[in-house]
């Protein structure tokens, strides 16, 4: 049997009408049969009591007719029933599965999130690091000493630190630096500038010698 | 004379069903009269087994059914057939026909033929 010749037989199989209407209707066109026998049997000549009891002995077991009419219609129903519980069933399975698909979804949205901006913070911080001045940059003969006063922006310059370990500072002359750290030089610029100005801060970035030496040497 | 009257093979009442109905609509007493009557009385339709039968066929499209009016004004529920129905008494009447002939042809006399 085809699907759609299937289905016109389910759809023809539903009855619309209310299990209580169904067995009346049923009902009555078995008590119809029974009348029409009834007629046909006194009008032959029998007595109304003996057309009666004739008339139920020749349909047979009336219980069983009525029942199987009624389950004839009931079955179709039942059918329709199942296949409702069926549809609701996977409805409510699809509806599970999709908010639970939504839910890992957001949740792994959530989770990328959260690594991309864990990843940013440290990319951050690392670049911060990187932007921050090395530590602790020991100051030796022959680096480059480039130097500015923030208090005092004439005061700026490049110096390269002698064999004898100083830099000549103007006014202050030749300051020692040798065997000192980047932030020990600053203080000790700030201090031999501090006679001659108001306020004195001086920074200094370390060109490195070897460094500078190698850049040249590559550059040559 | 209940010895003389046959019992319906199994499938045999629908397809009597139909012809009965193939005439014009009918009620189910009609029907199992008409039966009775075209048989000359030989054929027995258990009539409590007729009415499961007729809301078969209706279940399955082959008979429309509605409530009408019956010859004494009573209300009554008449079977009609439907054009599913007709084809498929045609269908059963070729089946049946060839059936019959087949039969025929196994219970004739040797060499009568």
């Amino acid at each position: 049997m085809s699907a759609r010749a299937w289905l016109e037989r389910l759809w023809r199989a539903v009855d619309a009408r209310a299990p209580a209407e169904l067995e009346a209707d049923v009902r009555a066109e078995l008590e119809h049969h029974l009348a029409c026998a009834e007629r046909e049997l006194v009008a032959a000549g029998e007595t109304p009591e003996r057309a009666r009891a004739l008339a139920r002995e020749r349909f047979g077991d009336l219980e069983a007719a009525r029942a199987a009419c009624l389950g004839i219609h009931m079955g179709g129903r039942i059918v329709l029933q199942r296949i409702h519980l069926a549809v609701t069933g996977l409805l409510l399975v699809a509806v599970l599965v999709l908010a639970w698909a939504s839910h890992s979804s957001r949740a792994a949205a959530l989770r990328a999130a959260e690594e991309a901006m864990a990843l940013r913070a440290e990319a951050h911080e690392r670049a911060a690091a990187a932007r921050q001045p090395v530590a602790h940059v020991v100051v030796e003969i022959g680096d480059q000493l480039q130097m500015i006063d923030e208090f005092n922006p004439d005061v700026h310059g490049t110096v390269t630190v002698a064999e004898d370990g100083k830099v000549p500072l103007p006014q202050a002359g030749w300051v020692f630096v040798h065997g000192k750290t980047r932030e020990e030089v600053e203080q000790i610029l700030s201090e031999a500038l501090a006679p001659y100005f108001l306020e004195s801060k001086v920074r200094v970035i370390v060109k490195k010698a070897d460094a500078f030496q190698a850049l040249q040497f590559e550059a040559f | 004379m209940p010895d003389d009257r046959l019992e319906l093979l199994r499938g045999t009442l629908d397809l009597l069903v139909l012809k009965v109905l193939a005439h014009g609509p009918a009620h189910g007493y009609t029907i199992a009269r008409r039966i009775r009557t075209r048989s000359e009385g030989v054929i027995l339709v258990e009539e409590g087994s007729l009415y499961p039968a007729l809301h078969r066929l209706e279940a399955r499209g082959w008979l429309e059914a509605e409530w009408g009016a019956s010859e004494e004004n009573r209300r009554a529920k008449f079977y009609r057939l439907s054009r599913t129905g007709r084809r498929e008494l045609t269908a059963r009447e070729r089946a049946w026909e060839s059936m019959s002939r087949a039969i025929a042809g196994v219970l004739a006399p040797e060499g009568g033929a």
